[in-house]
């Protein structure tokens, strides 16, 4: 609340300022002939135009200091106000004098909050500028900013897409609190676009690789049964591409599924789909913030090779108790959030969803399909307390499961997480944050029928603490460094009988045990006007801890010997520097050319061997057996902005060497087996690729397309004879475009559309008889490919007439996915004929053709 | 584990379709397929051979003719005789030995009709046959089986203590009235012994007659006989990996087909099948 008080009472000084100003010397005009002035000229202009006096400082040099104009006549306050800008001077006028003095040169610092005015949420990724100085900041991901800069008298800038910019002129000698609040654009089209300004702007921000996406945009996007899903959206980003169709897995410039690090508000989530991966577990009406890292990880991340997807839920509302939610096809959702208490400190969000698939199939008229129990649901909340101007807190929790049942059968798995956070600013440039996270990941399988009775059990948990610093030294360098510590529990897995009737017996994987530590510093270095630095380092460790066991396997991949280590006991350490650097040079306003560097180390993986994976696919760490997977990654790329940067494009070029890739033996036996890590075998991968991007934020049409080139090679000992063989998320030519356009201040209109090269698909190129049945002979790994897969899904939202007085606000969403019925092979069998067992025919099994959907989304 | 996979799939199934695709395939080259068996039954054991050929080839496999067969296990050397082409008998009836080794030599195969003659060689152990002891039936007239579906199924229940201190391989194939009803490879049912360890199978079902196939029909007095095969590991794994890839493949679960293994030398197909059978008889009783 003194924030608020403190902002308002700046702002209210400032506009008090230019009133009293104002009122003193209206109605002067003062033409001026030339388009710059020096100092005393332009003063004499003034004296002899409108009878004003004037002093400064003797000292300086000031009378010969060059004003430049642009018009041809000025308001006489307008014009003191740019000669002050200009020469960074104050002034006072009193009667027909006005007095300039030099604003003594010091560094001060200007910080605080950058907020929406509506909710109060924070705005990541902000910008405040300062014309003057052609210099900016952006706000980090808990909205704060700190800028230090020469004290003087500037325009200073905020500005957040999809909000209106504000602008103040402000005196600054002193060190300054400053916490923004930007409207949100009104919903009607105007001709006025307001746009990213200064370090906002793709050209401007020393990240490449990078994309942020708007929850708002993806919200208007197609969606898979009307379910609007985050992770869908990412996948139609250039660069990442789907494990499978309709997956919510995903492969970044070649890396696999398990290499992308998601953190849902710093917490880890190991499994991130529903339904088999159909949907994924983030409720949109949940999360503010989206951004993902497909290289030029930042120092501060680490733990995955390929990618790191950054998603923050949202605070709630501090103004005003309010809600949103959707009655969808297969889903609903609720979301509630408000202040607690009445001075805006506190404030909470809760928002629930769940799926009524299980409602559907008790229509089915197949009696056993009936009484099968399918569904899914998910629970996010999260309260933030201002305790005062330097401490915040905030407490959020995510909590979500799958439930498969039938009469005999039962799945259930889900995440469940806790992230703790303490904002402290030890100064106005010094910016903290301590975490304390815990994540959980967790299924249990079982079956109640007679002698195969069973249940299995494997649970994953992570416990971290996390500190990190962004210390903003001042307006060329921002340092940030700080540490994390994870342990790390593995319990792969566990099957045992239940009940007298059950024959099987005890079944455990060997639990494990481990820590993950690192420790970072980055700087990002301003250097002139062009050219900004940013070089990091990041040291990782890890170290396996007992109680453990590690076999010994011989060269043919058989355990021959195993040993037990102590509880407690580090019996396996591993160390890396991983070097991160990244280059940005402006070429112009409109253009830039950044390069990136980045080396990446992951110690724990997915035992996982199909591409699209399932919930039951177990983690495992790097250990005596198991190196850790390293990554280079070299990217360059171009960036140019057009009209008045509502356009931004960007041409990539990415090379990626991976050491100590992992893939598994032919018939691997991932589950439930003790001697996981002999179904392992190493290698490299290469992968390279080109991406080009266009980002559209104009009025009515917002959305993106792009296309990929990309190459991605396995070469793994003990596959495919040692051949390199392409990885099965290689896919060379990828084209995808996700456009939303407004057609009347009610309509909207979107479409996605995809078209890529088919998937790497290993096929027999033979076949021998065998008792009765057909032993097929197989080409090279991933010789041969799918058909070309392409799909077009259309929306529609129409938004209910909004009644006076009424705070009620609903809309309409149809979409049919898949709209023009193609039939995309989701995989290829080759069939023994049943009536003519000679013949063998392929089938191709597609899902989703033309899958309509009605939603009804509400706010209040 | 197959159950659950079916659950899982159900839901799946709500959405997917199926259709017949044209795929262009290579050819690759011949290679020789070899069904061999050796048994713990006192009979003339057989060996077929044929050539490979291209997936889509829609007639019987091409015999290989004029081979050179001999079994061998260590003291006594057994010879094969063609007796239709293609399909070698022992010349003796005889009974593999549990604990003996057992050589197959293949000679003079001219697969590529060059002249250019090959030689095949394989080897495997006799394992100890598995003790029964006891069988039943039971009727479900609402079985779910491996398709999805709900049908009349007469399931046979097994009751055999396991050895705690192997490793056991098993293996199961019916008989109604002698005659062998899971012929096919891709009906035989294994199981290793990872998850029963030294239990009792407590009545768990090896056999599952669907009242749908005319051949595995149950009628009252029936006499059922369940074939219980003491299996090598390596044999299993070879079973266990045929049958996985004729099973459908599924993007979520299963991980990118492969060459299933062999234990035949020179790149041939197939297997060298060595293994004891444990025959348990009883008569159905239809109410």
């Amino acid at each position: 609340m003194k924030h608020i008080i403190l902002t308002l009472s700046c702002i209210i000084m400032l506009l008090g300022n230019t009133n009293l100003l104002s009122q003193n010397r209206i109605n002067k005009i003062i033409k001026t002939e030339k388009k710059s002035y020096p100092f005393n000229d332009l003063m004499i202009l003034i004296k002899s135009q409108a009878g004003y006096n004037y002093t400064y400082p003797t000292d300086s040099e000031l009378s010969q200091k060059l004003i430049h104009l642009g018009k041809k006549e000025y308001a006489l306050d307008l014009l003191i106000d740019k000669i002050s800008l200009q020469l960074q001077l104050k002034y006072r006028i009193v009667e027909k004098q006005i007095s300039f003095k030099i604003i003594p040169k010091k560094p001060v610092t200007i910080s605080g909050y950058i907020r929406d005015k509506k909710t109060g949420e924070d705005l990541i990724g902000a910008a405040c500028y300062i014309k003057e100085l052609a210099s900016g900041t952006v706000s980090n991901v808990y909205g704060f900013y700190s800028l230090s800069i020469p004290s003087g008298r500037y325009t200073v800038s905020y500005s957040f897409l999809g909000n209106k910019t504000v602008e103040l002129i402000l005196e600054i000698e002193e060190d300054r609190i400053l916490t923004i609040e930007l409207e949100n654009e009104s919903q009607q089209i105007s001709e006025v676009t307001i746009t990213g300004e200064g370090v906002a702007k793709n050209i401007k921000r020393n990240e490449m690789s990078v994309i942020k996406l708007p929850v708002s945009t993806v919200k208007k996007l197609p969606a898979l049964m009307g379910e609007v899903d985050l992770i869908k959206a990412i996948q139609m980003l250039p660069g990442v591409k789907p494990a499978a169709e309709g997956s919510t897995g995903f492969s970044v410039r070649g890396g696999n599924p398990d290499q992308n690090l998601i953190l849902l508000d710093e917490a880890p989530v190991y499994n991130a789909s529903h339904l088999l991966g159909f949907f994924s577990i983030f409720n949109n009406d949940a999360i503010s913030d989206l951004k993902l890292y497909k290289g030029d990880l930042p120092a501060s991340i680490g733990g995955r090779l390929s990618s790191f997807l950054d998603i923050r839920m949202k605070n709630g509302n501090s103004k005003k108790f309010s809600g949103n939610g959707g009655i969808g096809t297969i889903s609903s959702r609720l979301t509630l959030e408000g202040p607690i208490g009445k001075n805006e400190k506190t404030s909470f969000i809760l928002s629930g969803r769940r799926s009524y698939l299980d409602l559907f199939l008790r229509l089915s008229s197949n009696e056993d399909v009936k009484d099968n129990i399918v569904y899914f649901y998910d629970l996010n909340a999260k309260v933030n307390h201002k305790i005062d101007d330097k401490n915040r807190l905030f407490v959020s929790t995510y909590f979500g499961k799958d439930k498969f049942k039938s009469s005999e059968n039962q799945l259930s798995f889900g995440n469940q997480t806790l992230t703790l956070r303490w904002n402290h600013l030890f100064s106005n440039k010094i910016f903290s944050n301590t975490t304390l996270l815990w994540s959980k990941y967790n299924y249990e399988l079982s079956d109640s029928g007679g002698a195969n009775a069973f249940k299995w059990e494997s649970n994953l948990e992570d416990l971290s603490v996390k500190q990190d610093f962004n210390y903003f030294l001042n307006s060329n360098n921002t340092i940030k460094f700080g540490g994390i510590f994870t342990y790390h529990k593995f319990e792969p897995g566990y099957a045992h009988g239940v009940g007298d009737q059950s024959f099987i017996s005890e079944y455990k994987v060997n639990d494990a045990n481990a820590f993950e530590e690192a420790l970072y510093i980055s700087n990002e270095q301003k250097i002139g006007s062009r050219l900004n630095l940013k070089y990091g380092l990041r040291f990782s460790m890890f170290n396996n801890v007992g109680k453990g066991t590690i076999y010994d396997f011989d060269e043919n991949y058989q355990a021959v010997d195993s040993t037990i280590y102590k509880s407690g006991k580090i019996f396996n350490t591993y160390t890396n520097w991983e070097p991160r650097a990244g280059l940005l040079y402006t070429l112009n306003e409109l253009s830039s050319i950044k390069m990136s560097y980045s080396r990446t180390v992951q110690y724990m993986q997915l035992a996982q061997n199909s591409s699209g994976g399932m919930p039951l696919d177990v983690w495992f760490p790097a250990s005596p057996n198991v190196e850790p997977q390293k990554s280079d990654q070299y990217a360059i790329g171009y960036f140019r902005n057009f009209k008045e940067n509502t356009i931004e494009s960007s041409v990539e070029l990415y090379y990626k060497k991976m050491k100590n890739t992992i893939d598994f033996k032919d018939f691997a036996n991932l589950l439930l087996n003790k001697e996981l890590e002999g179904e392992l075998r190493f290698g490299s991968t290469e992968a390279y690729g080109l991406e080009f991007m266009t980002q559209l934020n104009l009025n009515r049409l917002q959305g993106w397309f792009g296309y990929t080139y990309s190459k991605t090679n396995r070469t793994v000992t003990g596959i495919n004879d040692g051949r390199s063989y392409r990885s099965p998320y290689d896919v060379p030519h990828d084209f995808k475009a996700a456009i939303s356009y407004q057609l009347t201040p009610r309509t909207s209109i979107s479409a996605n559309f995809a078209y890529s090269t088919g998937k790497p698909i290993t096929f027999p190129t033979g076949r021998a008889e065998y008792q009765g049945a057909f032993i097929k002979i197989y080409s090279d790994r991933n010789s041969y490919r799918l058909p070309d897969y392409h799909r077009m899904d259309l929306a529609l939202t129409v938004k209910n007439r909004k009644k006076p007085n009424r705070k009620w606000e609903g809309e309409w969403n149809f979409s049919l996915y898949n709209a023009y019925g193609r039939k995309n092979p989701w995989i290829v069998n080759f069939i023994q004929d049943e009536n003519d067992p000679k013949i063998i025919y392929a089938e191709k099994t597609y899902l989703f053709t033309f899958v309509p959907s009605v939603t009804y989304n509400f706010k209040f | 584990m197959k159950q659950l996979l079916l659950l899982i799939t159900s839901i799946l199934i709500v959405s997917s379709c199926t259709e017949k695709m044209d795929v262009e395939l290579d050819s690759t080259y011949t290679r020789l397929s070899v069904e061999a068996k050796i048994t713990t039954d006192f009979k003339k054991h057989f060996v077929k051979l044929s050539e490979s050929s291209d997936v889509f080839f829609n007639q019987d496999a091409i015999p290989v003719t004029n081979a050179t067969i001999q079994v061998n296990d260590g003291t006594s050397n057994f010879s094969f005789e063609e007796t239709s082409p293609g399909y070698y008998e022992s010349s003796t009836e005889f009974s593999g030995i549990p604990g003996k080794t057992y050589f197959l030599s293949i000679l003079n195969v001219d697969l590529h009709h060059n002249g250019k003659l090959e030689s095949y060689e394989a080897q495997s152990l006799m394992p100890y046959p598995h003790k029964v002891d006891s069988i039943a039936m039971n009727y479900d007239d609402n079985y779910r089986n491996e398709g999805n579906d709900n049908k009349e199924y007469w399931l046979l229940s097994l009751y055999l203590k396991d050895n705690k201190e192997n490793e056991d391989y098993y293996g199961f194939a019916c008989q109604i009235n002698n005659v062998l009803v899971h012929d096919t490879i891709t009906e035989v049912v294994i199981a290793e012994d990872t998850f029963f360890n030294g239990e009792a199978s407590k009545g768990v079902e090896v056999g599952f007659f669907d009242q749908e196939k005319p051949d595995e029909i149950i009628r009252n007095n029936d006499l059922i006989t369940l074939e219980t095969y003491a299996l090598t590991e390596d044999y299993l794994d070879f079973v266990n990996e045929l049958q996985f890839m004729d099973m459908e493949q599924i993007p979520l679960f299963s991980g990118p087909p492969a060459n299933i293994r062999t234990n035949i030398s020179n790149n041939a197909i197939g297997f060298f099948a060595v293994y004891s059978i444990t025959r348990t008889s009883t008569i159905v009783k239809v109410e």
